[in-house]
């Protein structure tokens, strides 16, 4: 949702101010015009982006769950040594039903075995990946390098680091791509337009061989890293979710209650310039996950370099934390401002890392999701439900 | 200010042609434009009286004054017979002020012609001087009106007029007259005001347009009539100051004597108003280059939607094409920004403009000039194949303390400048600027939610001490500078790039410590020198990561230029760059260009470095210009440049011409250049460990070929053709080894086109200009990859703007422009292109950061965004005072507020896409006084 902006009218003092004076001794009224003026060309230079994208409506925000939707893929290291078996979780909802009201089927395929492609980007993965995918038409519990289901296990290869060269700057690091195909269908190649990147070769169908799109098909890809310097990195744990500063229980018989927004879904896609408040006219709820802020975050690898000196410089990298900030999603109502901050690199712990979430207008179980990550591709997810009466 | 184009160049001087010929319009005007009291009771020849003549605004050209008057003898035979005549003389004036030679232009014949030049030549005059002050060779008009003796007073009949002309005797006095712009166009409504002097009766009745008096003694007022005559009735005999005003050009004040009896009859001219300053924005050329055009300082003050600032004003002429949005880039040619060299008075400066383009670093009333030059530029310049931007700080005014004020929306800048006290040629001057948007922005968008730890601050200063060290030579002291800040809090991370928190700082800032030197060491020789001290900072920082530029530069130029015969002229000179620089930076690894992304770029893997490292970059070059017939102009030229960091020398030729097919008006030219430009590589793509060494530098072929064509005295048309060749380009492509990027020179391309204008030059009340560019300009990274568009490419560009004085000081001005959309690689097709496919894979989900990464659906540049069109208006008030002046202006960009497209947003998972618009209807005001 974009931002809105409150405006506010001179008072009623200043509406009352009498006419212009004839006279410049006289002329002070006039200057109390001064502020307001520049308020208020102030707002309008401000105001200008609405103005000129006619107050539209924008885009459904991320955090609304409607379709099929993938939260995470959770490593159990996302910093591997060599040899090192990993496991990835991946978290996903479906927000569609299938035409006879049932949940969708879902399936999960994994693609793994890409190392160290060119330029360490994941499109110059493809060649390996459609190789792999055109395995699947065999037997494909044959092969390690291809999973079904929301887990999969790979090892990474002793010679990871093989053949690597040195970066220009920083430790030496190989990298493995495993890819991940989530489809509310059946899965099947495909020869997209594309550009240096090329296209995604998989694509999903339904049982009449109809494509589909975005809310029945994610592909992906998680990177696992190994490092010559052996760094490691944990995954951010969150200790549990607080709806009003309470915590939110996991047994579905002891979830708590709200009241639901009278305001519709159809008054809440109308998002414009004389849309309806609805912070101000619902009963809204605050969400936050409960860390553990001396363990969140990892300290930062050393980054400096020969050379560095340290001095006069704008952030001393020795004492830097990563960075973890944490995602919320909900099946129903809606969040306002749902990506906050939960340690910065530089000053650490925010504790104000809550959302705001505006219920449904109709009664119903909502559910909610709390995405815990870090820059350096550790996660952790957790899920609770809100009874909306 | 008299609406004549004349600026200081160091090849102004080497040729005297265009010199001559300025200053000759200039004097022209000067003579005859210029309140020329034309008769004088006696009947002797009357010269315009050099006290009659207003005095240029200082640190403006000034034509020759002259310093004595030896009345030419009355020629008997005409005399006798009663006839008065007009010779209109040609004066050529040295650096002395000497008449070297005397020409009679528009004879009269009967004795006349002779008696003109025997008294021209016994003229002495003071110099014509250029706007820096230093003297020069000119050549004017001269005009000596013969009037026979008025009649006596009292005589009922007879020539008492002071024009001769004045047949009608009656016993009362009366003043009266008409009121002539240049090209004897009478105007119509001035405002004539007729003082008393002390011991002078008064008037009795006034006559015009409009207008009365009382016999009072006090002063009368009266307004012209259509035909710009006045006329004071039943005066009283005396001394009486006249005093005219008229919108849109200079007031006049003038003493008139009005003898019993007498009827006085009187032409004034006017000068058309100036804007205390001149600038000049060559368009292509001085005179060594290809072609020459010339924005005056009302055309570039009066431009909506520039706010009257002058490096602005360059983005309306051909061949240079609109930067996206609040992006303060000079795109030339369908070059990249960093192609475009800018230099302050002979000394590169890193950036032109603040922060969004809003305004440039220098302000307009610090400028003598600018040169620009799209293409095809002289041997003088290189290190860039793109264009060239040269702004020449002008001399301070040196005719006492002068100072100005102004403020709008943005910014408030002050400037005051005169002679240093007790120092005889020394002036000096000093400028400064300050935006204070922060004082209004920050608050509003803190509570607009946005969180601002400091809004946009931009200032920039500038000081300078000028000395004439010898008549013939100039030194100059001066240092400026540039500095803007901004500091944002953003505590919310980004959903596209989640993992950039924190502080965004960032500062960049230049100063130079200039000396400047020109010397005129003989008519035919003349010596330029420039050396800087520079340091620049650039220091840009987001939660944890930082990118900071410290250099120190120092650079210098040494010209020598010798007349070595008529027609040719040859210059000769050395430049020289010496950088040194440290680069700190702790950040995400950049992507390589045109690569599509891997991930957020916040979450790539961090790299941290610092980097020293010293540029030594030398030049000479020679060049030549040869004028073998009064219709033709051919200029020769070679450079030699060497880079250190590359270790590799480059020899650039280069040849431009021109031709005048038609000489005089309506003067039909062709003109046309070829030459071989070098650009070395940017340090961070020759310096390890950024970059790598064994680069080339990149190489541009310009051609150009073009005609110009003079419809009207007003109204003139160019048309020029361009073709860039560009090759040996610098690329980014990842290093064999399959981790790291490696540089080299793979990329080649090419840019073609047309530029064409009409152009209204400006008159006492209307400029205007239509330019249209017609380009395409293309690229091909790798041999084995296909062509495609530059980024900045722009097929056609078209500007027509024009501004009309309506009188009483008020003037009104529109620019419309209408330029072909920017390019992008969109991610998502267009529903509109029946080749689109919605079920496409458009992204690929990046679990680490939960963020989709987008799939291009094609190369770079591969669409179009929708035509750009945007009328600008503006409004001009003047309000002139009698020691000063002040002025306000409304400027209204985006008038119709069109939403235009800047650029395209996606939603989360690339499903669908809108469009960005631009800036909306977006007025601004200001007010400026001056004295």
């Amino acid at each position: 949702m974009p931002p809105r902006l409150r405006t506010s009218t001179p008072d009623s003092a200043a509406s009352d101010t009498p006419r212009a004076p004839r006279c410049p001794e006289v002329s002070a009224p006039r200057r109390r015009y001064r502020r307001p003026l520049l308020g208020a060309l102030a707002l309008a230079a401000l105001a200008s982006p609405a103005i000129s994208s006619g107050c539209a409506p924008g885009f459904t925000p991320a955090s609304e769950i409607e379709t099929l939707r993938v939260f995470a893929v959770t490593p159990s290291a996302s910093y591997a040594a060599p040899g090192e078996e990993v496991t990835l979780t991946l978290s996903y909802h479906d927000g569609l039903i299938g035409p006879d009201d049932a949940a969708r089927p879902i399936q999960i395929v994994w693609l793994g075995g890409c190392y160290n492609p060119p330029g360490s980007q994941y499109y110059g993965c493809y060649e390996s990946l459609a190789e792999t995918f055109a395995s699947l038409a065999g037997d494909p519990t044959s092969s390690d390098l291809i999973g079904f289901g929301p887990t999969f296990t790979f090892t990474m290869p002793e010679d990871i680091l093989d053949g690597v060269a040195a970066p220009a700057v920083g430790s030496r690091a190989g990298s493995a791509y495993v890819f991940f195909a989530v489809c509310a269908g059946q899965l099947g190649p495909v020869e997209d337009p594309g550009g240096r990147a090329g296209s995604f070769p998989i694509g999903c169908f339904d049982s009449e061989g109809r494509r589909l799109g975005a809310d029945s098909f994610i592909p992906g890809y998680t990177q696992v890293f190994t490092f010559e310097d052996g760094r490691r990195n944990n995954n951010p744990a969150i200790d549990k979710l607080n709806l009003d500063d309470k915590e939110i229980p996991e047994d579905f018989g002891s979830i708590p209650s709200v009241k639901a927004c009278p305001i519709s879904s159809e008054e809440r896609r109308q998002v414009g310039c004389s849309a309806p408040d609805i912070a101000s006219e619902c009963e809204t709820h605050t969400l936050k996950v409960i860390v553990d802020a001396d363990t969140v975050a990892d300290p930062e690898e050393p980054t400096a370099t020969e050379g560095s000196s340290g001095e006069d410089l704008p952030v001393d990298s020795d004492n830097l934390t990563e960075v973890v900030w944490v995602s919320y999603y909900t099946d129903q109502g809606e969040l306002q401002g749902d990506t906050q901050l939960v340690n910065d690199a530089v000053k650490g712990y925010n504790p104000e890392s809550e959302t705001t979430w505006v219920p449904p207008p109709d009664p119903g179980v909502t559910t909610i999701w709390a995405v815990l990550r870090d820059a350096r591709g550790g996660s952790s997810v957790i899920q609770r439900r809100i009874r909306v009466e | 200010m008299t609406g004549v184009s004349l600026s200081r160049t160091p090849s102004i001087q080497r040729a005297v042609a265009p010199v001559l010929a300025a200053l000759a319009a200039l004097a022209l005007t000067a003579a005859t434009a210029s309140p020329a009291r034309a008769q004088q009771p006696a009947a002797v020849p009357v010269p315009p009286p050099p006290d009659a003549t207003p005095a240029a605004p200082p640190g403006q050209p000034t034509p020759p004054r002259a310093t004595n008057y030896a009345p030419p003898e009355y020629p008997p035979a005409a005399k006798a017979a009663g006839r008065e005549a007009t010779v209109t003389l040609q004066l050529d004036i040295d650096r002395t002020g000497k008449v070297m030679k005397a020409v009679v232009i528009e004879g009269a014949g009967d004795g006349f012609d002779e008696s003109a030049l025997a008294a021209a030549d016994k003229l002495q005059f003071e110099p014509a001087r250029r706007a820096d002050g230093v003297a020069t060779a000119a050549r004017i008009l001269y005009r000596y009106s013969f009037t026979l003796a008025p009649a006596e007073p009292t005589a009922p009949t007879g020539a008492g007029a002071r024009t001769g002309a004045g047949a009608e005797a009656t016993k009362t006095q009366r003043l009266s007259g008409v009121i002539l712009a240049e090209g004897e166009i009478p105007l119509a409504g001035a405002q004539v005001t007729l003082t008393p002097a002390a011991g002078t009766a008064g008037t009795a009745g006034a006559t015009g347009a409009a207008g009365a008096a009382t016999q009072d003694g006090g002063p009368r007022a009266l307004t012209t009539d259509e035909t710009g005559v006045f006329s004071f009735a039943d005066i009283a005999p005396g001394r009486y100051r006249v005093s005219i005003t008229m919108p849109g050009f200079e007031s006049l004040d003038v003493t008139e004597d009005v003898a019993a009896g007498e009827q006085v009859e009187i032409k004034y001219r006017l000068l058309p108003v100036g804007d205390g300053l001149e600038v000049v924005v060559r368009g292509e050329r001085p005179p060594r280059e290809v072609t020459k055009r010339t924005l005056q300082a009302r055309e570039i003050n009066r431009i909506p939607g520039t706010n009257g600032d002058a490096l602005r004003s360059l983005q309306n002429l051909p061949g240079v094409a609109r930067p996206p949005a609040i992006a303060g880039l000079l795109i030339v040619r369908g070059s990249s920004p960093q192609d475009t060299q800018t230099f302050i008075d002979g000394t590169p400066v890193p950036l032109i403009y603040h922060f969004g383009g809003l305004s440039s670093v220098v302000p307009t009333e610090m400028l003598e000039k600018i040169d620009f030059y799209p293409g095809n530029f002289g041997a003088q310049f290189g290190r860039g194949m793109g264009g060239i931007v040269d702004v020449a700080l002008r001399s301070p005014k040196d005719d006492g303390i002068h100072g100005l004020a102004q403020v709008d929306l943005i910014d408030a800048r002050v400037l005051v400048e005169g002679p240093v006290p007790f120092l005889k040629g020394v002036r000096f001057a000093a400028a400064g600027r300050r935006s204070y948007v922060d004082s209004w922005l920050g608050p509003a968008l803190t509570a607009a939610g946005a969180g601002v730890t400091q809004a946009p601050v931009y200032y920039d200063y500038q000081f300078m001490v000028e000395a004439d060290v010898t008549p013939s030579a100039r030194l100059r002291l001066s240092f400026f500078g540039s500095d803007d800040a901004l500091a944002l809090l953003v505590d919310e991370p980004t959903p596209g790039e989640p993992a950039l928190t924190g502080d965004i700082g960032l500062h960049t800032a230049f100063q130079r410590l200039q000396l400047r030197y020109d010397h005129e060491l003989t008519d035919r020789d003349r010596l330029a020198g420039v050396v800087a001290l520079g340091k620049e900072d650039l220091d840009f920082s987001l939660g944890p990561f930082y990118f900071q530029l410290d250099n120190l530069s120092l650079t210098g130029r040494l010209e020598y230029s010798r007349r070595v015969s008529t027609g040719v002229v040859f210059n000769t000179g050395i430049d020289m760059l010496v950088n040194a620089a440290t680069v700190n930076l702790r950040a995400p690894v950049v992507g390589r260009p045109g690569e599509p992304p891997n991930q957020p770029f916040s979450t790539r893997p961090v790299q941290e470095l610092s980097v020293t490292s010293t540029l030594y970059r030398p030049a000479a070059y020679a060049e030549l210009e040869l004028v073998p017939s009064p219709r033709a102009r051919l200029v020769p030229g070679v450079r030699v440049d060497y880079a250190k960091d590359t270790q590799q020398w480059t020899v650039s030729p280069r040849f431009s011409g021109r031709y005048d097919i038609l000489h005089g008006f309506p003067r039909t030219t062709v003109k046309g250049g070829v030459g071989l430009y070098s650009q070395p590589p940017q340090p961070q793509e020759a310096i390890p460990p950024l970059g790598n060494p064994g680069l080339r530098s990149n190489q541009a072929i310009h051609y150009s070929v073009g005609l110009e064509q003079d419809l009207t005295r007003q109204l003139e048309v160019s048309a020029e053709g361009f073709y860039k060749q560009l090759d040996s380009l610098v690329i980014a492509s990842v290093a064999p080894d399959g981790v790291n990027t490696a540089y080299e020179n793979t990329a080649r391309g090419q840019v073609v086109g047309g530029e064409f204008l009409v152009k209204y030059k400006p008159d006492d009340r209307f400029f205007g200009w239509a330019a249209y560019t017609l380009s395409r300009a293309t690229r091909k990274d790798r041999p084995d990859e296909p062509e495609r568009l530059l980024s900045f490419d722009q097929t056609h560009i078209l500007t027509v703007l024009g501004s009309y004085q309506l009188g009483h000081g008020w003037e009104f001005g529109a620019r419309f422009r209408l330029v072909s959309g920017n390019l992008i690689a969109p991610n998502v097709c267009n529903v509109e292109d029946v080749t689109c496919d919605p079920a496409r894979t458009n992204a690929i989900y990046h679990a680490p950061s939960g963020v989709y990464t987008p799939i291009p659906l094609s190369g770079p540049g591969t669409e179009r965004l929708p035509l750009f069109h945007q009328l600008d208006l503006r409004i001009d008030k003047r309000w002139k005072f009698k020691h000063w002046q002040l002025s306000a202006y409304l400027d209204v960009q985006n008038v119709y507020n069109n939403q235009n497209t800047e650029g395209v947003s996606y939603n989360f998972n690339y499903t669908t896409r809108q469009y960005i618009s631009g800036l909306p209807i977006l007025p601004s005001i200001g007010v400026r006084g001056e004295f």
